[in-house]
């Protein structure tokens, strides 16, 4: 399943006609929303000991989204399934009206 | 080759000195002391040098307590070297004498350099402490100024008048120079220290640790105890040096001083927070402007490979193009303001996630709420030092809790982050496709309505809406400073003006000795402005209407750049508005402003400074920073640009509306703090306007903005953002 924020998800939500500031922040928001989603179905499956893990990563030197992402591949292999899953309800969320995403 | 010349003559005595006590065995003169002190620095940065991730605060705090557990070993070493042994009878006085000097007791700064109290007195160097305590307790002939009681004088007639009630300047003088209390406080300095490690880890924590929370309880118990132990012994001090205030000043006065000690304890803990696990990887992410972040989310999604695009951001026909470009600003943008909202609003924010304690004095509303709070309104003093202790304590402890939950959720954010931004790739080839990226001079064009702030590096699809590149010429800097910097209160030193100034702490001692003799040249109604108090520090003379000269800000500017070669203070300072001129290497458009259909939303820069000015201007003196010290409501209401700001949608974030205003990131986290501070306290303008939810974010409750409250928060917006400057 993909996310497809387009001219005619934004036209279901009413934005279709909408500033551009207006639907950037859309788009904004949304991805936010997905993150934190996302951020806490994977977390539901990990131990402390890897969330513990995935802190430590983030303190590294340097750049620590690589290692980030190395850590989440090998600790959540299944983190695209997740990611789409997560995906798919957004969309339907946000097709079912606006309240329950940016709540 | 000759000799290097000898430091004295030997015709010349030897110079006495005046910091050897007479009569006091060697092994405790003060260079012995020093010496020991030395041994014991030496072996705590050994030992604390051995932890490799110089992040992990609590191995080095564990570090630095096995060192410590060895200082009373130290101290026998040292005594037995120097010929005390065991059986000296005063073995045991030495080694409780040189616990109490030893580094874990007496910060090193403390010791050499002396420090400033919350008033602005001299506190001198505790070294020189010391060797009077040494002199007092085996030479006090040596210290005593007081001539020896004559037996032979005759019984006065009538018993001496009852001393007059000393001032507050003397009682406290007294008890500066208490040893007990001084010991004391120490010790509550070196437990508070720990105790901020430790409230720091645990809040900068994604996940808790049961063994740093034991640990925590532990030294928070003892800083509790000494906490208390310290402000009791202060009081019967106060009491005994006869301090005149009736019970319940004394029961402000008490409950004060234990608040400026959590507030010290607060702004540590703050301190120790930068730089932790958290706050690097938000910083990571949310730095850079909106290419560079497009790439960090674009080298996640490289390494991912084919995530098989999880999300695609597309818009189909032509006029989605736009959007494409902004969906991808804006999904970079998204990392930064997952962060933001989540984490680096608190981050940025003074004390963070903590209530930041706000007393400015003993009558402070604070310092009543917490009296009334903590029940110890009519309590006696004593009753009132622990009540008010532990209330305290009890905050922090609510506020490590609400920090946690908060990072607990950037955390999770951060997690998200990391798979979502394996699918940003797709945006970043979408965008591009479009927008050209790697082509330099498409990169400098700037949509005048992207919504993106000037320092996010915007683009502009190519044909579809073009933008100026507006360069300022540089035109002579007028500075402009503060009201605070302006401004000289009473009892204020030149240390508050370097801090309003915006200079960092580190640099006042050495920018007052430069400019010190230089400002007391600077006479004011025929008195110089600075004068050199016994001890040779600087102080400020009030000037006669309060203010403080404009020229003495420049010479104190000046000089700070030419010391630390940075060129001005960068804070401080706005130009007058530049001139713009479009860009001769943009191959875009000169001036539109809209693309085709959409609305004409207000954007950053020009506009809004055009529109400020004109209406807070309107009899033709835009442009002068004078007319624009404060916008009226009737400002905003008369222009239709400004009025325009005040409309918001629903669920319109706050974050896109500071970026239509043309702000910063960083310049919004500045002004979202005000609006925070201002609505979680009650102000009528911000009430039913914005809210701050559980987790600190910021919301519109209204689709509309008062005048009234527009025009405060233009008022809270840079001076740049109203120049245009």
């Amino acid at each position: 399943m993909t996310l497809k924020i387009d001219d005619n998800l934004l036209n279901d939500v009413g934005l279709g006609d909408a500033p551009e500031d207006q639907k950037q922040a859309f788009v904004l928001k949304l991805l936010e929303v997905l993150e934190l989603r996302v951020g806490m179905r994977l977390a539901q499956d990990l131990s402390d000991e890897q969330l513990a893990e995935f802190e430590k990563i983030s303190s590294q030197d340097g750049d620590p989204s690589q290692a980030g992402l190395e850590w989440l591949q090998k600790n959540h292999p299944n983190y695209e399934t997740i990611l789409s899953e997560e995906s798919e309800k957004l969309v339907e969320d946000v097709k079912s009206g606006m309240d329950t995403v940016f709540k | 080759m000759s000799e290097s010349a000898p430091t004295s003559s030997p015709d010349m005595p030897p110079k006495k000195d005046t910091l050897h006590v007479e009569g006091l065995h060697p092994a405790m003169q003060l260079s012995a002391v020093e010496e020991l002190r030395s041994t014991q620095q030496e072996l705590e940065n050994r030992l604390v040098d051995t932890v490799d991730n110089k992040l992990d605060l609590a191995a080095r705090a564990a570090k630095r307590r096995e060192a410590r557990a060895q200082f009373d070993d130290l101290i026998k070493e040292h005594l037995k070297i120097n010929g005390i042994t065991h059986d000296d009878p005063k073995f045991d006085e030495y080694v409780a004498l040189l616990k109490d000097y030893s580094i874990d007791q007496i910060p090193q700064d403390l010791w050499e350099k002396g420090t400033l109290d919350d008033e602005g007195n001299i506190v001198p160097p505790m070294r020189l402490a010391v060797v009077d305590d040494l002199r007092a307790k085996y030479n006090p002939s040596s210290t005593s100024a007081t001539p020896p009681p004559d037996p032979t004088a005759t019984a006065p007639v009538a018993p001496p008048p009852p001393p007059a009630p000393k001032t507050s300047a003397e009682v406290k003088a007294i008890i500066d120079a208490d040893p007990t209390v001084l010991n004391q406080r120490n010790l509550v300095a070196s437990l508070q220290e720990e105790l901020a490690d430790l409230a720091a880890i645990r809040q900068g924590r994604f996940w808790s640790n049961k063994d740093t929370q034991a640990e925590y309880a532990q030294v928070e118990e003892e800083y509790r105890d000494a906490v208390a132990h310290l402000a009791k012994l202060e009081l019967d001090a106060e009491r005994a040096a006869g301090i005149s205030r009736t019970e319940t000043e004394e029961r402000l006065d008490v409950a004060f001083k234990l608040v400026e000690q959590f507030k010290n304890l607060q702004e540590q803990t703050v301190e120790k927070l930068k730089g932790t696990a958290v706050g690097k990887f938000v910083t990571f992410m949310t730095s850079g402007g909106t290419v560079k972040r497009i790439i960090k989310g674009a080298t996640i999604g490289v390494a991912a490979g084919a995530v098989g695009a999880a999300i695609t951001l597309f818009t189909g026909g032509a006029g989605g193009a736009l959007l494409a470009a902004g969906a991808v600003s804006a999904a970079a943008a998204t990392k930064a303001t997952a962060f933001a909202r989540g984490y680096a609003t608190f981050d940025n924010r003074q004390g963070r996630g903590m209530s930041v304690v706000t007393a400015d004095g003993r009558d402070s509303e604070f310092n009543q709420k917490v009296l009334r709070l903590s029940g110890a309104d009519g309590q006696n003093s004593e009753a009132t030092i622990d009540l008010v202790n532990n209330f305290l304590l009890n905050k922090l402890e609510n506020d490590t809790k609400v920090e946690q939950s908060k990072r607990k959720k950037a955390a999770l954010k951060s997690l998200g982050a990391v798979a979502v931004g394996a699918s940003l790739v797709e945006l970043a080839h979408i965008g591009a496709d479009i927008m050209g990226v790697g082509n330099q001079s498409s990169l400098q064009a700037a949509p005048h309505n992207s919504g993106i702030s000037p320092d996010t590096d915007p683009h502009v699809p190519e044909g579809k809406v073009g933008g100026v590149v507006e360069h300022q010429v540089p035109s002579t800097p007028e500075k402009v400073y503060s009201v605070d910097a302006l401004t000289i209160r009473p009892g204020e030193g030149w240390y508050e003006t370097f801090k309003s100034l915006g200079i960092p702490k580190q640099e006042w001692a050495s920018l007052l000795k430069e400019t010190g003799p230089q400002l007391s040249q600077m006479q004011v109604n025929g008195h110089p402005l600075a004068y050199q108090m016994p001890n040779g520090q600087w102080g400020i003379r009030m000037t006669p209407d309060g203010k403080m000269p404009k020229e003495a800000l420049d010479l104190i500017s000046n000089t700070h750049a030419k010391l630390t070669g940075v060129p001005e203070v960068s804070t401080t300072h706005v130009t007058p508005a530049a001139e713009v001129t479009p860009d001769s290497t943009s191959t875009t458009p000169a001036t539109p402003l809209h693309p085709a259909g959409t609305e004409a939303v207000p954007t950053a820069g020009g506009s809004l400074a055009d529109a400020i000015q004109e209406a807070a201007a309107p009899s033709g003196q835009a442009g002068s920073i004078t007319t624009l010290d404060v916008i009226q409501p009737s400002d905003v209401a008369g222009s239709a640009v400004l009025e325009k700001f005040t409309h918001v949608a629903s669920w319109y974030s706050p974050d896109m509306f500071a970026q239509n205003l043309g702000l910063s990131f960083n310049e919004w986290n500045g002004l979202q703090t005000y609006i925070i501070d201002q609505t979680e306290a009650g102000n009528q303008l911000y009430q039913g306007v914005f809210t701050v939810n559980s987790d600190g974010d910021l919301r519109f409750t209204t689709n509309r903005i008062p005048t009234a409250t527009m025009a405060d928060i233009l008022n809270h917006t840079p001076e740049r953002i109203r120049t245009g400057a």
